[in-house]
């Protein structure tokens, strides 16, 4: 009978998970829907309170997904669970494989929650910022009440390319933090393998930054001009298209690195790393 | 063809050297001891044989392969620690072996865990020490494998768990296979090798037929040991 290993790593893994990521997503719809009654109350300061909260929470949940995904890797891999999952009949590959789909899902599962709880953020912020500018006059001047609608779009805008980055630079994030993990898990760097890990992460974090202002900078004799777009609604309009651009690009580039990455943490495993 | 083949296996943890130049042979069909103070590289050698530990130097051949995904299919290996989770269950482990290994029996490991008497559904943070080796003992020896690797199965057991454990170990393996099994209870186990490795400081220092070693030297393997290296302490001493 021929087995798929590969499935079989993933259902593993997937009863190990099954219960903090219930808890999670538990935790995330209580307080969604929570913030969501808020609304209905009718005061605008709540309102802000809530979608302040939201965002805040929006935050963890992606921080949760990462640093979860991490642990997992480590304690399946590198800790006692190892020396069961690193003596499966499975190649490395196989094994990396079924670990980065597994981890993949659950960051998709963190990065689609964080992206509703902004979402409904931002529905609840810029309610309440109506709902003050109606009951407080002097809050807002007219002209910002007339850019409301353009600031709910640009919103859209961000949340939809915050959605796209989560769904597609996922495999990249999954396998930077375990690449970190992995590095931390070579020779004498076990013994401070979580110091390692987080100091590794964090330089990758670095090389992003200076990645992304270098893309930045390279792409914005392309940014649309507000010099040549007199008109603020077309130039938020062609701003939109110009992120929504970008982001593709930036996950197109999250995927070739993620090739990279997978095979670097390949020769780790096979070569560098051990259970100790 | 031997089965394990080991020559000039050298390991070392940053600048110390625990393995050096080990060379040994494992036969189809017998029992071997692997015996040793603490620390003389037992677990070392057995992690190598596993596929735990890459970056060694020499060369290892089991069945003619070096350490890869064919010899963990049939490699049997059951480590010093624990590794199924504190909320896992001896079923959540069926399954696990079940899913990975073709040549795992899960009617005979139910059989062994019920001989052993253990719940099926408890977890295994609720267990003792004991009853944690005796399932993965169940788990590893209910495997066809060419080749079972026990490290320390009787480590920080009662006397009573360590027979359950032997027999165990006695009648669920099949003659083609072979057994390596290393061991600081010697009195207890010896009567079941056919062979010893006796190692020392990462080198083997004594090898051979159980029977004969324990035929030229008049002892028991036990009281070989204990000269051997209350030898070797004597000698470092001065």
């Amino acid at each position: 009978m021929r087995r798929n290993m590969c499935g079989n790593l993933i259902r593993q893994e997937f009863w190990q998970v099954y219960k903090v990521y219930g808890g999670f997503l538990i935790i995330a719809a209580l307080l969604g829907t929570g913030c969501f009654l808020l609304g209905y109350t009718g005061n605008g300061t709540l309102l802000l309170v809530a979608g302040i909260l939201l965002f805040c929470c929006a935050l963890l949940a992606t921080l949760f997904g990462t640093v979860y995904t991490a642990f997992r890797y480590h304690r399946s891999m590198f800790s006692r669970e190892g020396y069961l999952t690193q003596t499966l009949p499975v190649s490395r590959t196989m094994l990396l494989t079924g670990k980065t789909l597994a981890g993949t899902m659950g960051m998709l599962l963190c990065s689609l929650t964080s992206c509703l709880l902004l979402a409904l953020g931002f529905s609840l912020f810029f309610q309440g910022i109506e709902l003050l500018s109606q009951y407080l006059p002097g809050t807002m001047t007219p002209q910002e009440i007339e850019m409301l609608p353009a600031m709910r779009g640009l919103t859209a805008a961000g949340i939809r390319s915050s959605l796209l980055t989560g769904v597609f630079c996922a495999p990249g994030h999954v396998l930077a933090s375990y690449l970190a993990v992995t590095l931390a898990n070579i020779g004498s760097l076990s013994r401070h393998h979580v110091l390692f890990s987080f100091l590794f992460y964090g330089g990758y974090l670095v090389v992003l930054q200076f990645m992304g202002s270098l893309f930045t900078v390279l792409a914005m004799p392309r940014m649309p001009d507000g010099a040549d777009l007199p008109q603020v609604f077309t130039y938020l309009e062609q701003l939109q298209k110009f992120v929504d651009r970008m982001t593709l690009l930036s996950c197109l580039c999250s995927l070739l690195a993620s090739v990279g990455i997978f095979l670097l943490i390949r020769w780790l495993l096979e070569k560098k790393t051990m259970v100790r | 063809m031997s089965l394990v083949e080991v020559s000039g296996l050298t390991m070392r943890y940053g600048w110390q050297y625990v393995l050096e130049n080990l060379s040994f042979q494992i036969e189809p069909g017998r029992i071997v001891g692997l015996l040793g103070p603490n620390g003389c590289g037992k677990t070392t050698t057995m992690k190598i044989l596993a596929g735990l530990l890459p970056g060694y130097g020499g060369q290892v051949r089991i069945d003619g392969h070096a350490p890869d995904q064919y010899t963990r299919s049939v490699i049997s290996y059951l480590p010093e620690k624990t590794y199924l989770t504190d909320s896992s269950r001896p079923v959540d482990a069926l399954r696990i072996f079940s899913d990975f290994y073709a040549d795992f029996d899960r009617r005979r490991a139910e059989s062994i865990l019920m001989q052993m008497q253990i719940d099926l559904r408890q977890p295994v943070r609720l267990m003792s020490k004991g009853m944690q080796e005796k399932l993965q003992l169940a788990l590893v020896m209910s495997r066809r494998a060419k080749l079972y690797i026990l490290d320390e199965p009787l480590g920080g057991v009662d006397p009573a768990a360590r027979r359950v454990i032997l027999d165990a170990i006695l009648q669920n393996y099949t003659e083609q296979s072979s057994i390596l099994l290393s061991t600081q209870l010697i009195q207890d186990v010896e009567r079941i090798f056919d062979d010893v490795l006796l190692m020392g400081s990462g080198k083997i220092v004594l090898s051979g037929h159980a029977d004969e070693i324990r035929a030229a030297r008049g002892q028991s393997l036990n009281q070989v040991f204990e000269e051997v290296f209350a030898c070797a302490e004597t000698c470092a001493e001065i």
